[in-house]
């Protein structure tokens, strides 16, 4: 495996620039609720405010509404994003990856009714993959959707589907027939159809974004069909690429850890400036990475085990980081601190186990890598 | 550089040091194929031409010490390259024929108002067999002195390799002249140093990966264990992330202190990551020398000495976040990189 190396082009540093600016505007310290990475709040005026910028849906074609640029270009606003902890909850799994999913295997129809919305942050994605039975074991999945009539009647239940309860659409994958693999397929729906019940399961630090799906003879049309019958696998790994290889990886901890290293603590303590600069030196090799697997997404390439290559190692990092500034804090913070900050720290605590789990855990990915590595 | 150079190279270091045979230690430079390697002009690369040297850029250059460690090539690759740029920055003549080394060490060496200098320069690699050694003294210039002229304490590092401290009394120079600071040296040759770094890791990756797939335990490959391939994984990643480091650094000759002192502490912690998963997933093979893993991890660790200490480099880096205006601008911006703090 080799990722080619890469730095920002004039181009690219004048949108971070950009970025950088308009967010010390929109989203002044104290104005916004903080969150950790990809967690964070859902804020649908934001996502609107964010889109008006063109900053959403940045990598889908013009005439479906996108911007028309490039993965890094994308990454660069995601960035900035991620290091203010900003209220990403609504656009996130779209602009991540619904789009780009819809843009490579929808209808034309597809394209049309529903781009534009995302790019204009209207719609809001959730992903329903896992089942009570079916979790990393993916292809074990039993919700079904048989065909009525010209369409589709689903029976089934997703499980730990983040978003659910906010999202305008549910992006699922269910089983059409009994092949393992080619058995699934994958459908959009409307979370608004009659039969379809989103149910919120209390995450653990209180939160209700995690959510069950039930869907009770849920009548779908054949338009509701995303990609070929039997082609929902492929389609579903090559999302998972997109999904893995971000910067959205190793960024859960930016804001505390930005709020950390100004903080009297770190001035004062060579022994957390020891830490600090470790911290530091990783984040920025990952950055490197992400960097060059952008560029590869940019030039055509899905690279699947790359994504899973720096996932791995980076969300690992990001619990041992969560494990630093603990260490330096003193003291067990408090989750209903007036402290905006030692709030966020003691959420972290609480949810930094899911960031080895969510989007494939670190035991998947060993093995997705080593497939690739292992001459059996 | 381009492909096809890049191919002939890697031919030439695949028939010099050929990777299934055991990493043997070195003798001095003469028993070693340094002769065909400075045939080659591969001690000059990144030297340009119209000033002695072999042409190239420093990219060239990277790849050159990348192929070095993953084939445990036994010259003084990083020493050799960077000399020569050392006396060429400084408008040092490079001569024909004459083999150089730079310390690992610290130089200690006073200039006499003659002009010749007195005292030690430790670690040199090859520096008992090499002809001159390079180093910045403490007035800034850079230095040629003739090993000649030296009494030598020979020594050896973790691989083997010939590592020697040379003594020198009132020896007057071959060359002395402005050039390089003793700062950007160290820059130079630790990048290079974690180029080598990437082709080690490069070599124990395939190494390992090849091992576990034609070793057959319990009726099985041992790569078809989950914690065998645990093993595996993380040795790709630290070679994968290191060479990714050092390509980076690759991508511009000036570099920047804050990104070499980042990569040398990433590529330190890498490389004995590595070398301790290797020796895991290889179990008792991997601790003789008939296999050639021990080549690698022995080097390794030498070489992630010669990185620096890793807690002074994390304080560094730290104490140069805590100043920064904003964290997160040091991980994200690529060419707008603060002094580091001392």
């Amino acid at each position: 495996m080799k990722l080619a190396p890469t730095t920002l082009t004039a181009e690219e540093r004048a949108l971070q620039q950009e970025v950088r600016r308009f967010l010390d505007d929109r989203l002044a310290p104290g104005t916004y609720p903080l969150g950790l990475g990809m967690a964070g709040d859902v804020d649908a005026a934001f996502s609107r405010d964010l889109a008006a910028q063109g900053w959403i849906g940045m990598a889908l074609p013009t005439e479906y509404g996108g911007g028309g640029r490039t993965a890094v270009e994308r990454q660069i606003v995601v960035e900035e994003l991620l290091t203010r902890g900003a209220p990403v909850g609504f656009h996130w799994t779209a602009d991540r990856q619904s789009g780009l999913n819809i843009l490579h295997n929808g209808t034309e129809e597809q394209r049309r009714s529903l781009l534009p919305g995302i790019c204009r942050g209207e719609l809001s994605f959730a992903i329903g993959m896992s089942e009570p039975d079916a979790g990393s074991d993916l292809a074990s999945v039993r919700s079904r959707a048989v065909p009525e009539g010209d369409g589709w009647r689903v029976d089934g239940t997703k499980i730990w589907t983040s978003g659910a309860a906010t999202a305008t659409h549910l992006l699922c994958l269910f089983r059409t027939s009994e092949g393992r693999h080619d058995g699934l397929t994958q459908f959009i729906v409307p979370r608004a159809t009659p039969g379809v019940t989103v149910s919120p399961i209390p995450f653990i630090d209180g939160t209700r974004h995690f959510c069950e799906v039930a869907f009770d003879g849920v009548l779908l049309p054949d338009t509701a069909r995303l990609g070929e019958v039997g082609a929902g696998w492929g389609q579903n790994t090559s999302e998972l690429a997109l999904e893995r290889g971000g910067v959205d990886r190793w960024m859960s901890m930016m804001p505390l850890l930005e709020h950390w290293a100004r903080s009297e603590g770190v001035r004062g303590s060579v022994i957390a400036q020891v830490d600090l600069g470790r911290v530091l030196a990783r984040l920025w090799a990952y950055r490197g990475m992400s960097l060059s697997i952008a560029r590869l997404v940019d030039s055509g390439v899905f690279p699947v085990a790359e994504a899973a290559l720096v996932k791995e190692m980076a969300t690992q990092f990001e619990q041992e980081s969560l494990v630093l500034v603990r260490r330096h804090y003193g003291r067990t913070p408090s989750p209903t601190s007036d402290d905006p900050w030692e709030a966020l720290l003691a959420q972290a605590l609480l949810v930094g186990p899911s960031w080895t789990l969510r989007g494939g855990t670190t035991e998947i990915l060993r093995s997705v890598i080593s497939k690739g590595l292992i001459a059996r | 550089m381009t492909s096809d150079l890049t191919a002939a190279l890697a031919d030439y270091f695949a028939a010099t040091w050929p990777l299934d045979a055991p990493v043997e230690e070195p003798g001095p430079l003469d028993t070693t194929p340094w002769s065909g390697f400075a045939d080659l002009g591969l001690d000059l690369v990144g030297v340009p031409e119209d000033d002695g040297g072999a042409g190239g850029s420093f990219q060239d250059l990277i790849a050159l010490a990348v192929l070095g460690g993953r084939h445990a090539a036994d010259v003084p690759i990083v020493e050799a390259t960077t000399a020569a740029w050392a006396l060429a920055t400084a408008g040092l003549p490079l001569e024909p024929g004459t083999s150089r080394s730079v310390p690992a060490g610290p130089t200690d060496l006073d200039v006499h108002d003659d002009g010749s200098l007195s005292g030690t320069v430790h670690d040199v690699p090859w520096g008992a067999s090499v002809d001159v050694v390079v180093v910045v003294v403490d007035d800034g210039r850079t230095v040629a002195l003739e090993v000649a002229d030296a009494t030598v304490r020979p020594g050896l590092d973790l691989a083997g390799q010939p590592r020697d401290t040379l003594t020198f009394s009132r020896a007057l120079p071959r060359g002395l002249g402005h050039g390089a600071t003793a700062e950007a040296l160290r820059r130079r040759a630790a990048a290079l140093r974690i180029a080598q770094v990437a082709g080690a890791l490069q070599a124990v990756s395939e190494l390992t990966r090849r091992y576990v797939s034609e070793r057959v335990q319990f009726g099985k490959p041992i790569g078809a264990f989950q914690a065998v391939q645990a093993h595996v994984v993380q040795i790709e990643q630290m070679s994968v992330m290191t060479t990714a480091l050092a390509d980076r650094l690759g991508l511009e000759p000036d570099l920047h202190e804050l990104d070499v002192v980042a990569a040398r502490l990433v590529t330190a912690e890498n490389a004995l990551v590595a070398a301790r998963a290797a020796h895991q997933a290889h179990g008792a093979i991997g601790m003789t020398r008939e296999y050639r893993l021990q080549g690698y991890t022995r080097r390794l660790h030498t070489w992630t000495g010669d990185l620096g200490e890793t807690v002074d480099l994390s304080r560094r880096l730290g104490a140069t976040a805590a100043a920064a205006p904003s964290f997160a601008h040091l991980v994200l911006d690529d060419h707008h990189r603060p002094e580091l703090a001392s």
